[in-house]
């Protein structure tokens, strides 16, 4: 067989899986209308360009090489729709948890109206966003080859109900994380890299951005107009600063900030969460995340974008019992405690290149801020807003047993919003973790609501603990929760090994305990400790906590959906009444 | 005990201290619901089906073995509002309640079906009893014993939730720990193999008892 056959066949084979594949994923269950979107826009375009390649083999000579190579490309662009099947396919019910997505879907699309978005759960632990109309645009239209025409292309992605102006989203999470609702906090960060592409495609702001690093390559004896487009070899550090500043260190921090405005303390706890399960101080990790601004450097960015006194507000707003305030405040100075200590800016300052970034971010933070608060201000939504988000009931609601999804307020019952939520969610499981990391026995005497006294004397008689090894503890406890390998943890108090048994969770494998963390213990012992952890049940309870908020979030969904379709009853009576 | 009224339900759906109040949320549609004796309570989305080509029988003598091979037995299904589920003559699925329910200690319930749906041969609890201080939806047992496919979509109300105050007040202590969706039998919990071991074996039976002449 030739070449070219053998190139033709590829096509039709490809052709042929692809809508094999679809029209199967095309039977499963979406949370919302966009997985099937993103089919109907795959399987057009896989059409177009197989029909489209087929119809120009007819006429092109043999010996047309670039034919050929036209049609190899085109084979790799069929490859590459058919890979994406996945993105639909994983978004799927069983795969995710419909009311919440349905739920994030909604706070994203009233974001960005008009955009489609899709959930699924990936295998990287890592949260993404890429959007779809301009990737296939790059592959099919904007490139050498034109295998489509702009024309053609814009007709099919209008025939997939998407609007290519306003783009298509998929978010990727952690499968690991596919039952940790609060984690999905993250989509605010995701979302703000849309606001960061936008900021960055701003003129001013580049014209701002080149002014930051002609000052800096200035500096540091480089020269050059625009180190963001001149040759990066001829400006060294200066150029690769540009790179670092734009790619990394500005998108990064406005997507935090984005998120710290959608869901406020939520965000921070997310983000210090996160932070713990990583090193604070290195900017530089694993190849995909180079350059990512530290985490402390993160934390700090967005707690000093919070207005003052906001955390004294967002307990008096939402009427938190004293104890329950108590843990959340130390809570919060555990945060500050994070950022205070400047180690990762000596960090930066060590790396030329970074100085340089990270230096100009500084400079270029207020126009983003600024630009932010616009973008967000239009759509109704402030950093002031975020004291007024969360409100004890949720939290008690929470810790009661029950989905935080409704509260009653002074002026009637409310029904809580997604922010309300997961701001619930993340302050009760703030107070969980404090709780048991002071002791246990204050954990059980907040979730029964004992009284003050027991519990101010338990807190009393608590032995005092380094912060540090709090934050360490805490972090033993995340690893955990994602199933990771905690690292070995020793404590010279007298109260060594229940601090140590405190870091297991019933996931703990047995070769865990005895390998990392009680090596020299007696292996006899391990069933007993296993036993001691099952029954004192933290992560159980966490757990629980997880669950509940992701009913509540469902039910929000619900609530939404009820009072629209209750309005559209009420209008449609009101249409129908000649009168 | 009495059955709580109307009035008496309202009153303790209002209650602020979630301690003592009774909560049923998502309720919807209260001034429909909430009936004479009963609130109306609504089918959940979430159902499972036993998957009977898989299972030869349920030995809850042996619950253990049979809960970890769970997923092979059951098929999990969830559904969109509007979406129907057909139950076949004689078929049995669990099926959930849509709203979450928080008994506050003191009250017990029972979930028992709609007189409508009864008619149809719809019957949705075999073991319709809830103990005081319960949280969590609450499982379903929806069995067609009529001779005609029924169709049921989430949403609709399909049961009823009848309250009862109880003479004491104890805590609950039961083995469904706020479930959010519909949960199997867990068989574990049940553990009979003890009073089998027992009642097989002809010592404990207590022969020398029974048979004092040999």
């Amino acid at each position: 067989m030739r070449a070219r056959d053998e190139l033709l066949e590829q096509v039709i084979v490809l052709r042929g899986q692809v809508l094999g594949i679809s029209a199967r994923i095309r039977e499963l269950r979406f949370p919302s209308g966009a997985p099937v979107s993103l089919v109907d826009l795959i399987e057009r375009l896989v059409r177009k360009v197989a029909g489209t390649v087929e119809g120009e083999a007819a006429n092109a000579s043999l010996d047309n090489r670039q034919f050929d190579r036209r049609l190899r490309f085109a084979i790799r662009g069929l490859e590459r729709l058919a890979a994406h099947l996945r993105f639909a396919e994983r978004a799927a019910a069983p795969q995710v948890q419909p009311g919440s997505v349905r739920t994030l879907v909604r706070v994203a699309e009233e974001l960005f109206p008009g955009s489609r978005f899709i959930f699924r759960p990936q295998w990287t632990f890592n949260y993404s966003q890429r959007e779809l109309v301009s990737t296939y645009r790059g592959m099919f239209v904007d490139n050498d080859f034109g295998l489509l025409r702009e024309d053609e292309y814009a007709e099919i992605v209008t025939l997939s109900s998407i609007r290519a102006q306003d783009g298509f989203y998929v978010f990727g999470f952690p499968r690991v994380e596919k039952d940790s609702v609060l984690c999905h906090v993250a989509l605010g960060h995701e979302l703000g890299h849309k606001y960061a592409e936008e900021f960055l495609e701003n003129p001013l702001a580049g014209q701002f951005l080149g002014h930051v690093i002609k000052q800096a390559a200035d500096t540091t004896g480089r020269t050059g107009d625009n180190p963001l487009v001149e040759d990066e070899s001829e400006l060294g550090d200066a150029g690769s600063a540009g790179e670092i500043l734009c790619s990394r260190a500005l998108q990064e921090t406005i997507a935090d900030l984005t998120g710290l405005h959608l869901f406020g303390f939520a965000a921070l706890a997310y983000t210090a969460r996160i932070g713990l399960l990583n090193e604070l101080d290195e900017a530089q990790r694993i190849p995909a995340t180079e350059h990512y601004p530290p985490w402390r450097f993160r934390l700090r960015t967005m707690i000093r974008a919070v207005p003052q006194h906001w955390f004294e507000q967002f307990l008096q707003l939402g009427q938190f019992p004293e104890n329950p305030k108590a843990l959340v405040v130390m809570s919060w100075k555990k945060l500050l405690d994070i950022v205070e200590p400047q180690s990762d800016v000596e960090g930066l300052q060590r790396a030329p290149k970074l100085r340089i970034a990270y230096e100009g971010l500084e400079q270029l933070m207020e126009a983003a801020v600024d630009f932010l608060n616009n973008e967000l201000g239009a759509k109704g939504i402030s950093i002031d807003s975020i004291p007024g988000m969360a409100h004890w009931r949720l939290v008690e609601a929470l810790l009661l047993g029950f989905p935080p999804d409704r509260y009653e307020a002074e002026d009637g019952e409310k029904i809580a919003t997604v922010c309300g939520i997961l701001n619930a969610g993340w302050i009760a499981r703030s107070l969980q973790i404090q709780a048991y990391l002071l002791r246990p026995s204050i954990a059980q005497l907040i979730n029964n609501h004992i009284s003050d006294r027991d519990i101010q004397e338990a807190i009393a008689n608590t032995p005092k603990l380094d912060p540090e090894s709090l934050y360490f503890k805490e972090s033993c406890y995340e690893k955990l929760v994602l199933g990771l390998e905690p690292e070995q943890y020793t404590c010279d108090d007298t109260n060594a090994p229940q601090e140590v048994l405190s870091c297991l969770s019933e996931h703990i494998t047995k070769e865990w305990i005895s390998k990392s963390l009680i090596a020299a213990e007696d292996e006899a012992d391990v069933d007993t400790r296993a036993k001691f952890l099952n029954d004192d049940g933290l992560l159980a309870k966490l757990e629980l906590q997880q669950r509940l908020t992701e009913k509540a979030l469902e039910y929000s969904d619900l609530w939404h959906w009820w009072s629209q379709a209750k309005m559209r009853k009420v209008a449609g009576k009101q249409d129908a009444d000649p009168n | 005990m009495p059955i709580l009224t109307r009035h008496e339900i309202l009153d303790r759906l209002d209650q602020t201290d979630l301690r003592k109040k009774l909560l049923v949320s998502p309720l919807l549609d209260r001034k429909r619901q909430v009936s004479l004796n009963s609130i109306d309570v609504r089918l959940g989305t979430d159902f499972i089906v036993i998957q009977q080509t898989n299972l030869t029988c349920v030995d809850p003598a042996h619950g253990k073995e049979f809960e970890q091979n769970l997923g092979r037995y059951q098929e999990r299904v969830q559904l969109s509002f509007g979406e129907p589920f057909i139950l076949h003559p004689g078929q049995l699925v669990l099926g959930c309640t849509l709203e979450f329910i928080g008994l506050p200690e003191g009250v017990c319930g029972q979930i028992l079906g709609r007189s409508s749906w009864g008619r149809l041969g719809l019957i949705s609890a075999t073991a319709p009893f809830i103990a005081s201080g319960f949280r969590g939806v609450v499982t379903l047992e929806l069995e067609n014993l009529g001779q005609i496919p029924v169709v049921v979509y989430p949403g609709y109300m399909i049961a009823q939730l009848v309250l009862q105050e109880t003479s004491g007040v104890t805590p609950y202590e039961g083995k469904y720990s706020s479930p959010t969706t519909v949960e199997y039998a867990k068989l574990s919990a049940v553990d009979p193999k003890e009073e089998i071991d027992f009642w097989s074996n002809s010592e404990s039976f207590g022969r020398a008892e029974t048979d004092p002449e040999t």
